[in-house]
């Protein structure tokens, strides 16, 4: 249940590509659900939008009102007009692309004016329902799945938002106003055109189902080889060991082709719907002109309608281009709120209850009162009625096999989860009763591995009290026997810390840890293994500073070694999730029971 | 003959600006939001590198260039056939001298989707087909460098270069090459069309193309600045919310929440600036070079339209005029954002390359002579070893003998050198100095096959495969019959619990072998070796804690395993050291001590003071 480092960073990559992967097993109606809400999510955006829709809008007509002034001045030469009389349209065309190219400058800019205030909204609107969802949640997710959605599901959300939705009602709106504009000029014409691109937008349709079942396939195959290929990286030396080297490199070459056929046949149906398109635009194109060159030479139709006709006949078609273009950011938008919508709609475990004070407890004396709780629901509970009392000053070690359920004690007394049975207390009222804010104030953890923000070790000692002042922050790390080796880092107390800074030891870390704890002064202790992951050096060091903490405060052990048994008040064993036993070190001794037996049992490392 | 001469010259010449207009963009290269100063010299050896890939694949890649080429000359076939129509129309002819041109433009039509498929079909198959070979010759560069290299970098990152890095170079053989070959042909065809109308129309229409390829070779370091900024801060902001996610337990443990969620909100307030001020760049950009194109396109027709005038053309011209020029520009303009997505190939490309050219650890002797039988005896001769040129040893001058059918134990605090011994038997590494000899001959006169076929290892933590339970108990011995591998459950005393299992041998592990215990996984890993039957075994105990009923039939299976064969026991129970023929004590690397368990405790040694400590440890 405990936070991975290991696993932390699982990649971008494969974080949106299972993400995507999973969205395929989607049913339509919840794929459209979700598009309804991030519409619902564009609300305060809207003026935007219709902004771009304009410009958008007015991108593909000035465009149109250019090539007909064009054709319209080559017509106009092909009668035997004057070069003076013809110049001026010309001119005017040539404004119409300026003004065109500041268009397309605006069309590109706003796509950001558009997404920047719905995407700082969500990512806070995130991270506060991550804070909401705590710990407990996220003991049982993988960090890449997360930061698929908070971050990188965000930026996805950008396209969609910003060139997706507007450009879906300029697709829309484009056609209609030049076909309006073609009928005027001339009616037979405008309806030829008209068919093919209803056919152009309509034809494709028949290649989705087996696209969509090829996409599926290629996702398919690309999730093989991706967790086929990690797979092979992790156990790589046993790989060797066993000579299998060669053998699971031939596999991997295996799922690569398999990958790599899987690919062609959705690029085989991609390029046939996008070759029939183009097809049908080409075609609506050239019958149009024909026709029109018959006409005209039949003397039914102006050599301008059909100069206009050449130059427009790609034009029309561009919308439903920039829209296949953009459609790709749609789906991946659409796929991206998926991953967030999920996070979003997680409920928390475990909220303030509405009569919780915040008023601290009189005494730090704890309970457990028959409490049951299991992580996942009809799986084996992790505590099975579980009562025992540490009275108010006094040292209780928590001893059992790991699996035993002891970390579980110590993150219901935090409230990372809720009991299903039973009733914790603090200094004899309910732990619900008291707000989170107020229980967690109570208690201080150490626990087996600490994490440390990227930041100086001074801001990552401030964690736990931000107006610590320097001294405050020397005295806590004197006390807990960090001091010296801060000072030795290249910077002091400025060095650099955590995932991107310089390394801290196991053994370091926790003394950071226990200097954190000294700093906020919190009368309850909650020790979680805390040297556990420590040689037997450092481990002194860090049981001297432990020993200068524990004075004067409630404290709970979740204990490894001996000698941090021995120093305790009471020992509780626990077994599956039961209490077995409990009473000192000696009573225990002398009962032989599981306790006995684990001391006995006599390991060498 | 002349033209012909003259067109290959143009061509050549053309080829090579081509080339120096992509590798002076290509002068940067920015990495992982850090910015390099590439040398031509590696940059364009990355690309012939990559050129070189395609070579198996000369065939198809002739194919494609000509469908390529094709379908730029039907695009300016089809534009000039339609002026030309037009042109007609208006000077008045008749239906009939019309129809050979309405003909030519409807098999143009179709001509045209069919060389347009056939193009971009065969770059993608070459393309994914190069593809699906350097992932498998990622993942053949990996295996001998292993583990030291998988040491070295996080699997996350190995990943990403074998999935999302090569996938990128895609972009190179599917989408760099022909654009490229179309972006110097589809000009020059228009050039040379528009010059066969009048010599002065080319020139007219040159300058423009210069500037819309060189506005954003002349922008670029802008872009780069903005880009790599906004690199930095996605970065950030990425990194932030990693930080934020794994430290969630101290943020609301210590009552941080909210000013976390603050700095969120600063961070993404920063990165959306910086994305505002690269979307105006990118829309500067995309306005100017459009802009000049339909400047340009309308400058030829403006001089047609003058010469019209002068009467030195026929004014039939004017609209094969406007569409040439235009045809000029639309490959011209998709070259630009060509040449920005090289940059980012090279980076993926070279990223890629790395991993390929990773060096082996460890050379298979070529041609190795086979052992034939041999004397199951191990012995460590002076051999001193350290992993890194610049680290201390972590072996010294380390020598032990395990006589054929003995069972030694090695003990030592952590750090002190044991699993190395085992990394060195099985040629992850190779030592310094000294050797270590199977049957008196050394390890590295024997392929790797051999040497891994005389050696089994049960290792500390079994890596359990995502596959079913029998096949990762194959993995000992590939050709395995189903009853070998039963048998060897059976004495690995797992063959119950997977009988009990639904799917029984066929049942499915999921990632890492989360499905199973530790305990089960050891005995996995038991099966295994036994069913290899190497007459050497390794076995590196488990230091974590297995519940006791487990612990009995690992060791009951353990015992099995041991029968009649050499064994190495990097040991940390106490029971297992008992029972030892010989112990030999490690210490920084050196063996301090050796001796049976009862000599040793005799003694007032390191073994001695260690035991008496370790019994400290409970649960």
């Amino acid at each position: 249940m405990s936070r991975t480092p290991g696993k932390k960073s699982r990649l971008r990559s494969i974080a949106t590509i299972c993400s995507i992967y999973d969205s395929y097993k989607y049913s339509d109606t919840a794929r459209s659900t979700v598009r309804w809400r991030l519409i619902g999510l564009a609300r305060g955006a809207w003026s935007r939008i219709l902004l771009a829709v304009l410009i958008g809008l007015g991108v593909s007509l000035i465009n149109v009102a250019q090539l007909s002034i064009t054709g319209y001045a080559i017509g106009k030469m092909f009668a035997g007009a004057e070069v003076s009389v013809v110049l001026p349209l010309l001119l005017i065309a040539a404004i119409l692309i300026l003004f065109r190219a500041w268009l397309t400058y605006l069309k590109e800019t706003i796509a950001h004016y558009i997404a920047a205030g719905i995407k700082i909204a969500l990512r806070n609107r995130i991270y506060a329902h991550l804070i909401a969802l705590g710990p407990g949640y996220l003991g049982r997710r993988q960090t890449g799945e997360l930061l698929a959605a908070a971050v990188h599901g965000v930026e996805t959300l950008e396209i969609y938002f910003g060139k997706y939705l507007p450009q879906l009602v300029i697709t829309l709106l484009t056609p209609i106003v030049i076909f309006t504009y073609l009928t005027i000029l001339d009616w037979q014409l405008a309806l030829v055109l008209a068919f093919f691109f209803i056919a152009a937008l309509t034809m494709p349709q028949w290649f989705n189902p087996s696209a969509r079942r090829e996409r599926r396939r290629h996702w398919a195959a690309i999730a093989e080889l991706n967790s086929y290929f990690i797979d092979s990286l992790q156990g790589l030396v046993t790989l060797k060991a066993f000579n299998h080297g060669k053998a699971r490199g031939e596999e991997i070459t295996k799922r690569a082709v398999d990958l790599c056929s899987a690919i062609m046949r959705v690029i085989g149906i991609n390029f046939a719907h996008i070759g029939v398109t183009n097809l049908i635009m080409t075609s609506g194109a050239a019958v149009a002109l024909g026709w029109g060159a018959v006409r005209v030479v039949e003397g039914t139709l102006s050599i301008d309608v059909l100069l206009i006709v050449l130059l427009l006949g790609n034009e029309i078609y561009k919308p439903i281009l920039e829209l296949n273009t953009a459609y790709h950011g749609g789906l991946e938008g659409a796929t991206a709120a998926g991953g967030i919508f999920n996070l979003l709609d997680t409920t928390p475990d475990v909220t303030n209850s509405p009569n919780a004070t915040r008023t601290p407890p009189v005494a730090q004396s704890i309970r457990f009162e028959d409490v049951t709780f299991g992580y996942d629901e009809g799986k084996r509970p992790a505590l099975s009625d579980l009562s025992f009392e540490v009275n108010s000053g006094e040292t209780v070690a928590l001893v059992g096999r790991s699996g035993s359920g002891k970390t579980t004690v110590i993150n219901l007394l935090l409230r990372f989860w809720d009991p299903q049975h039973g009733r914790i207390t603090l200094g004899g009222q309910g732990l619900r009763e008291y707000t989170l804010e107020t229980l967690r104030a109570q208690a201080s953890v150490v626990s087996q591995d600490t994490y440390l923000f990227h930041g100086t070790v001074a801001d990552n000692l401030r964690v736990s009290k931000p107006d610590a002042s320097d001294e405050e922050l020397k005295r806590a790390a004197r006390l807990a026997n960090a001091h010296d080796f801060i000072v030795a880092l290249p910077h002091g107390y400025d060095t650099v810390v955590g995932e991107r800074g310089t390394r801290l030891s196991g053994g370091e870390r926790q003394r950071i840890a226990i200097a954190r704890v000294l700093l906020r002064d919190a009368p309850i202790l909650l020790l979680d293994e805390a040297t556990s992951s420590v040689d037997a050096e450092n481990e002194a060091i860090i049981q001297e500073a432990i020993d200068r903490l524990k004075r004067g405060r409630t404290t709970l052990v979740v204990a490894h070694r001996l000698s941090t048994v021995r120093g305790a008040d009471r020992i509780v064993v626990l077994d599956d999730g039961r209490m077995v036993e409990s009473g000192s070190h000696n009573e225990l001794i002398g009962a032989g029971g599981i306790y006995a037996q684990l001391v006995s049992a006599q390991r060498v490392s | 003959m002349s033209t012909k001469l003259f067109t290959k010259v143009l061509s050549k010449t053309a080829l090579r600006v081509g080339f120096v207009i992509i590798l002076s963009y290509m002068s940067t290269i920015t990495v992982d939001g850090k910015k390099y100063e590439t040398d031509l010299a590696k940059t364009k050896h990355t690309l012939i590198r990559l050129l070189r890939m395609v070579r198996p694949w000369w065939g198809e890649l002739t194919l494609t260039s000509l469908a390529a080429m094709l379908n730029s000359a039907s695009t300016i076939a089809l534009a000039a056939v339609g002026a030309l129509i037009v042109g007609l129309a208006a000077e008045g002819t008749s239906v009939i001298e019309l129809r050979p041109y309405l003909i030519a433009l409807a098999i143009l039509t179709v001509f045209k989707a069919i060389m347009a498929w056939a193009e971009s079909y065969i770059s993608h198959r070459i393309a994914y087909a190069i593809l699906a070979m350097m992932r498998s010759r990622v993942f053949d560069a990996i295996e001998p460098a292993a583990p030291a290299y998988i040491l070295k970098r996080r699997s996350g990152d190995i990943i990403s270069t074998v999935m999302a890095d090569v996938e990128t170079v895609e972009l190179y053989f599917a989408h760099t090459l022909m654009p490229t070959l179309v972006a110097l042909v589809m000009p020059l065809t228009a050039l040379i069309i528009l010059g066969s109308l009048h010599w002065m129309l080319p020139l007219v229409l040159l300058p423009f193309l210069f500037l819309v390829i060189g506005t954003p070779i002349t922008m670029h370091h802008i872009g780069d600045a903005i880009a790599n900024r906004l690199r930095i801060e996605l970065g950030e902001t990425n990194a932030h919310m990693v930080d934020s996610i794994q430290g969630l337990r101290e943020i609301v443990v210590f009552g941080r929440g909210g000013a976390r969620l603050s700095e969120v909100e600063e961070n993404s307030r920063a990165l959306v600036a910086t994305q505002k001020r690269n979307s105006r760049y990118l829309g500067s950009l995309g306005g100017l070079t459009e802009g000049c194109s339909m400047l340009g396109s309308l400058t030829v027709l403006v001089t047609g339209v003058l010469m019209v005038g002068k009467g030195m053309l026929p004014s039939h011209q004017l609209p094969l005029m406007l569409l040439m020029a235009s045809a000029a520009f639309g490959p011209v303009m998709n070259i630009a954002k060509v040449a920005k997505q090289v940059a980012m190939i090279m980076a993926s490309a070279e990223r890629v390359f790395t991993v390929l050219d990773e060096p082996a650890v460890v050379r298979e002797t070529p041609d190795a002579e086979p052992i034939g039988a041999v004397e199951p005896r191990l012995t460590f001769e002076d051999v001193t070893f350290r992993y890194q040129p610049d680290e201390p040893s972590v072996l010294k001058s380390v020598s032990f003998e395990c006589s054929a059918g003995e069972n030694v134990a090695v003990v030592g605090p952590s750090g002190s050198g044991k699993t190395t011994l085992v990394n060195l038997l099985l040629r992850f590494w190779d030592p310094q100095h000294g050797g270590i000899m199977i049957g008196g001959r050394d390890i590295r006169t024997l392929s790797f096959a051999e040497l891994r076929n005389l050696v089994s290892v049960v290792q500390q933590d079994a890596y359990i495969f995502n596959t079913t339970i029998g096949d990762n108990i194959r993995i000992g011995k590939p050709d395995a019959t189903d009853a070998d591998i039963e048998d060897a459950a059976r004495k690995a005393y797992i063959h119950d619990f997977i009988a009990s299992l639904p799917d029984g041998y066929d049942t499915t592990l999921g990632e890492r072998g989360a499905k199973l215990s530790g305990g089960e996984r050891q005995r996995i890993s038991i099966a295994r070796a036994l069913l290899k039957d190497g007459p050497i075994l390794i076995l590196d105990e488990a230091t974590s804690n297995l519940d006791s009923e487990n612990e009995q039939a690992i060791r009951d299976g353990i015992d099995n395993l041991m029968e009649g064969r050499t064994t190495l026991v990097i040991a940390h129970r106490l029971s297992t050291i008992a029972t030892a023929d010989k112990v030999v004590v490690l210490d920084h690397g050196r063996v301090v001590e050796s001796g049976t368990h009862d000599d040793l405790m005799g003694g007032e040694g390191m073994y001695a003071r260690i035991i008496r400590v370790q019994r400290d440890v409970i649960a």
